[in-house]
Parts: structure tokens; C-alpha cells; sequence
């Protein structure tokens, strides 16, 4: 491990912060999701060329957010940004069934990625509002999340259009992440 | 055909046209006494879920009799002019389904679930029956056009072209689970589709696996999912939400969108209003070109969702695969002098 990246978990190790990774096939919803819980205005959105960071403030904790453009073009380079991840969100647009395979095919990719393992994952069952979404029991079995063995998950359906779930969601992670000692793995 | 007042003798050809679908629908309608209640159940104000088992079962149980009529009938004989009886029959079937399906579409907001469900899954029995007693009892008829050279305004050859507004529930058989998992146009082939505001407002759309279509969306819809499209033109209203394009060739797709993203595409032409920068992936021999789309009502649509201003987003295609300066070699403007202009405004019954 290199200085710059030990430097950065002596960073991270304040208490009261966090780095969230926020990764999914591309239209799922992401960046939507984090402008929503950010400022609510989710009518300018635009596909995410490379990433961008939202900091979230919740109880006093922060979370810095990273979301990934999820293009499949650009999908190799998600590998670039798990340093020192905290808790990963993985956002699935639940009215796309036909790329339920290939989206579960991506996170079991980066389910075997050694710098995230351990991570606690969240689920994000997205697009609950679209009248045909799947539930988020069915993405479940989709993304075969029972075969997660090595690290605390949770599925959790929401839509970033209304906003139902995300608060239960972020509940998730802020808990997970204030006590991330005990979660993970040691790297 | 590009937007310019109407002469005096297409008018008058638009006014006979729409006689004649006046008095076709009309002898339709008094034929079925099935459609007559249907009618009298959606226009009903007090919706009650009686009401609707009642026309729902006398429809199936219709349907299944007349099915059954036309199997008995099937070793008589079968010369040319049987056969077009009974292709007239099935025909006639198949508008009852279509009925079918508008009145449990109507009815969905008061409907329980199970009752949602047990109607769509008799539906698609019966339209399984219909497809198998087809092709048991008639050869198959073949059609096609190109998409590029068709003049969508022209009136066409094809039973499904006389439909009024149709909610489109097709149910999929391979559903996974109680959810409806398919709300859009499926499988079909060398044929002209309709779908209105009332059939799209405010939910997702799908398009799968079509070849040869023509396909107006004329109403606004949250979020839009294409998938697998040959020779097709597909012309929409605005997606308030985002278009997610895969896999389709040799079509033209007219569409108006916050977002919107194609996958694995080639030899298409795309005329689009569109807030953010069109994405491309894995595509080739893509041409781009603004939005070109007017229907009834269109303007209204537009404004609402926030897409009436050309912004020219249009022409700044980002391809995903392209990431160095100079121009990607996967898509390009298309040149004004071969675009088209899709001007249903005179046409508000036509299809
Ligand atoms: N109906 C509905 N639409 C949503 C929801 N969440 C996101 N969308 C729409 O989905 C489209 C894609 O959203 P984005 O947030 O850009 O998706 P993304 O995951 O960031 O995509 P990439 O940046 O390409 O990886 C946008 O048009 C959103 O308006 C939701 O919960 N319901
Ligand atoms: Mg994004």
C-alpha cells in the first residue's frame, strides 16, 4: 500500500466521515438519487461522463459521495476509485429487466474485487414509481444477493421521483459506516 | 409529409377517411353487443368491480365460443373465400382482446390486484388460443415496407391500421412474479401502431422486438425502453424521464427526452430534442438530425415537459467509445437535404 493511499485512510479514519461509492449500469438512477437527497432538483440531470462527488451531511456525519458513470464503456475504470471506500451503494433501475443479468453480472464482478471486500453493500431497487418496476424482492434473486457471504448487505426499493426509501436507505449506511471498524475486513 | 396548410382536396380526402372509419367503427360497434357493455362498464361513473367481472366474463366466454365456432367450422372447406371468412373472424377476435384489454386497462385504478391479474392471464389464454387457431387454419401473409422510403401519412394496408386510441396491455407470459413485467408493443411484425396519451401518460413504455413497424407514440410517457428493432420507424410524444436504446438497425426513431442513451445500434437515423449530450455505445453509421415529430396536441405535451425550446443538444453526440478529440467515426449529422418531417397534425384518427 502506497504512501498517498495510507495517508488517505489516516484521513478517512475521522469519525465523523465516510467515503460512500455509488456504482450501477448507467441510466439506473444515481446521480438522480444523490441530487435528490442533496438539493431536490432532479429535473437537470445528465448522464455522468467520468464521476462526480456529493457531499452529504446526515447527523453531523459526513458522507462523501462518489458516483461513477455507469456506461458500459466506462465500467473498467470503476476499479479506480475504490480506495478506501467505506460502503458501497449499488443502484439498479428496476424497470430495465432486460439488463438485470448483465447488471448483476457487473456487481458480482465487483463483489470479487479485493479492495472492496467486506465492504457493506446497499442494494438500491430503484424506480419503484414505474408501474411495471420489479420488486425488490425479485431484484434480490435477479442479482443473486443470497450468495453474499463475505460482507453485511441490504436491498432497500426507493425511488428517486417520490423519494420513498432513500431515507431508510441512508439510515442503512449511516449506521454501517459509524461503526465501520467492526464492518470491515482489515486491507 | 412536411407541415403546410391543407389543400382543399386533402381535406377532402381526410374528411371521407374519417367517414369511412366513422361507419366502420360504428357497424363494429353495433355488432358486438360485448363492446356495448363494455362501453356502458368503462363510461359507468359509480366503476364497480361487479360491473366489470360481468363484462369481463361475458366477453371471454364470447370470444371462446366464437373461437370454438370457428374450429368446428375448419374441415368443412377450404377454398379462398373460406379462408377469408375466417380470417375476417379472427380478425374480429382479436379487436374483442384489444377491447378486452382497454376495459381491464380502464379499470385498473379501481381494480384489486388479483382480479388485475386473473383477467390479464385470461387474456393472454386467449389470445394463445387465437394465435394457434391462426396458424392451425390460415397461411401465413406476408408484409413488409422500408422504413426508410415509407411515407407514413400514406393510408395503409393493414387491419390494425382502423383502430381507435387502444390501451396497449400486452402481458408477458414469461413473467417472473405478480407484477405485470411488460407495458408497451411486443413481438410484432409489419404492421402500423398507435398509442395515445391516455395509454402512455405518466408510465413507463416499452418497444421489443419489432421488425418492420411503424410505431407513433402520440402522448408523453415517463421513461421509454427499446429493445431490438429492425426496419422500424418509431415516432413519440415527450419521455419526461430518460430513452434507453439497445440493439436496433436500419430504423428511424423520432424522440424527445431528458436523457437519452443508445447501445449496440447501426445503420440508424435519429431526430431528437434532447437536455443533455445524446449518448452513443458500440454503434455505428448512427445519423443525427433534431426532432421532427407533430401530432394533435403535441405542442401541449412538449411544454409540459419542459422540452418546447430547441436547444440544438441534438447534434452534440458524445460517443462513449470515442474518447479522443477529433470526430468519432461511429455517427454524423444527417445532411437537411434527406430529413424527414412526420406531420400526423391533419391525421388525428389515421394511423
Ligand atoms: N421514474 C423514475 N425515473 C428515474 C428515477 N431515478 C432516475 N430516473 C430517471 O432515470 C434517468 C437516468 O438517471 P441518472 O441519474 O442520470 O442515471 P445514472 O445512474 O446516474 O446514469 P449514468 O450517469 O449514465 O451512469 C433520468 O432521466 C432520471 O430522471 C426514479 O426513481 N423514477
Ligand atoms: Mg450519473
Amino acid at each position: 500500500m502506497g504512501l498517498l493511499s495510507s495517508l488517505r485512510r489516516l484521513y478517512r479514519s475521522q469519525a465523523d466521515e465516510a467515503r460512500i461509492l455509488f456504482l450501477g449500469l448507467d441510466n439506473a438512477g444515481k446521480t438522480t438519487i444523490l441530487k435528490l437527497l442533496a438539493d431536490g432538483d432532479i429535473q437537470t440531470v445528465t448522464p455522468t461522463q467520468g464521476f462526480h462527488i456529493q457531499s452529504l451531511i446526515y447527523e453531523g456525519f459526513r458522507l462523501n459521495v462518489w458516483d461513477i458513470g455507469g456506461q458500459r464503456a466506462i465500467r473498467p475504470y470503476w476499479r479506480n476509485y475504490f480506495e478506501t471506500t467505506d460502503a458501497l451503494v449499488y443502484v439498479f433501475d428496476c424497470a430495465d429487466r432486460h439488463r438485470l443479468k448483465e447488471s448483476g453480472d457487473e456487481l458480482s464482478l465487483l463483489l470479487e474485487e479485493e479492495k472492496i471486500i467486506g465492504v457493506p453493500l446497499l442494494v438500491l431497487a430503484n424506480k419503484q414509481d414505474l408501474r411495471h418496476a420489479l420488486p425488490a424482492d425479485e431484484v434480490a434473486a435477479g442479482l443473486n444477493l443470497v450468495a453474499i457471504r463475505d460482507r453485511t448487505w441490504q436491498i432497500q426499493g426507493c425511488s428517486a421521483k417520490t423519494g420513498d426509501g432513500l431515507q431508510e436507505g441512508m439510515d442503512w449506511i449511516l449506521q454501517r459506516v459509524k461503526n465501520k471498524g467492526e464492518n470491515r475486513h482489515a486491507r | 409529409m412536411m407541415s403546410q396548410a391543407l389543400s382543399p382536396a386533402l381535406e377532402k380526402k381526410r374528411a371521407k377517411k374519417e367517414e369511412r372509419l366513422q361507419s366502420h367503427l360504428q357497424t363494429y360497434l353495433n355488432d358486438s353487443s360485448a363492446r356495448r357493455s363494455l362501453v356502458a362498464a368503462s363510461s359507468d361513473p359509480n366503476e364497480s368491480v361487479d360491473g366489470f367481472l360481468a363484462s369481463f366474463s361475458q366477453c371471454r366466454d364470447q370470444v371462446e365460443d366464437k373461437l370454438s365456432a370457428i374450429l368446428a367450422k375448419k374441415s368443412s372447406k377450404s377454398d379462398e373465400g373460406a379462408l377469408e371468412c375466417v380470417r375476417e373472424e379472427l380478425k374480429s377476435l382479436s379487436l374483442e382482446i384489444v377491447n378486452m384489454e382497454s376495459l381491464v386497462a380502464d379499470s385498473s385504478f379501481f381494480l384489486p390486484t388479483y382480479i388485475m391479474q386473473s383477467s390479464q392471464s385470461s387474456i393472454t389464454k386467449l389470445k394463445e388460443e387465437i394465435e394457434a387457431t391462426t396458424a392451425e387454419l390460415l397461411p401465413k401473409k406476408k408484409f413488409s415496407f422500408r422504413s426508410k422510403t415509407a411515407k407514413p401519412t400514406k393510408p395503409v394496408e393493414k387491419s390494425q391500421e382502423i383502430l381507435p386510441a387502444i390501451p396497449a396491455t400486452v402481458s408477458d407470459s414469461n413473467s417472473i412474479g405478480p407484477v405485470l413485467s411488460f407495458y408497451g408493443i411486443k413481438d410484432q411484425h409489419d404492421c402500423t401502431l398507435v398509442r395515445y396519451s391516455q395509454d402512455l401518460e405518466d408510465r413507463e413504455f416499452m418497444l421489443t422486438n419489432l421488425s418492420n413497424c411503424k410505431i407513433y407514440l402520440k402522448g408523453m410517457c415517463r421513461a421509454l425502453y427499446v429493445n431490438k428493432l429492425r426496419n422500424c420507424l418509431v415516432c413519440t410524444g415527450p419521455v419526461t424521464g430518460s430513452v434507453l436504446i439497445d440493439d436496433v438497425e436500419g430504423s428511424t426513431l423520432m424522440l424527445a427526452s431528458q436523457q437519452i442513451r443508445i447501445h449496440s445500434t447501426k445503420n440508424t437515423d435519429f431526430y431528437l430534442r434532447v437536455r443533455s449530450r445524446p449518448i452513443v455505445e458500440y454503434t455505428s453509421s448512427v445519423r443525427f438530425a433534431p426532432f421532427a415529430f407533430r401530432y394533435p396536441g403535441i405542442e401541449d405535451a412538449l411544454q409540459a415537459a419542459n422540452l418546447q425550446e430547441e436547444t440544438g443538444e441534438w447534434e452534440n453526440v458524445d460517443d462513449f467509445r470515442w474518447l479522443r478529440a477529433v470526430q468519432s467515426p461511429n455517427w454524423s449529422i444527417l445532411p437537411p437535404s434527406e430529413r424527414i418531417c412526420i406531420d400526423e397534425t391533419d391525421n388525428a384518427l389515421k394511423i
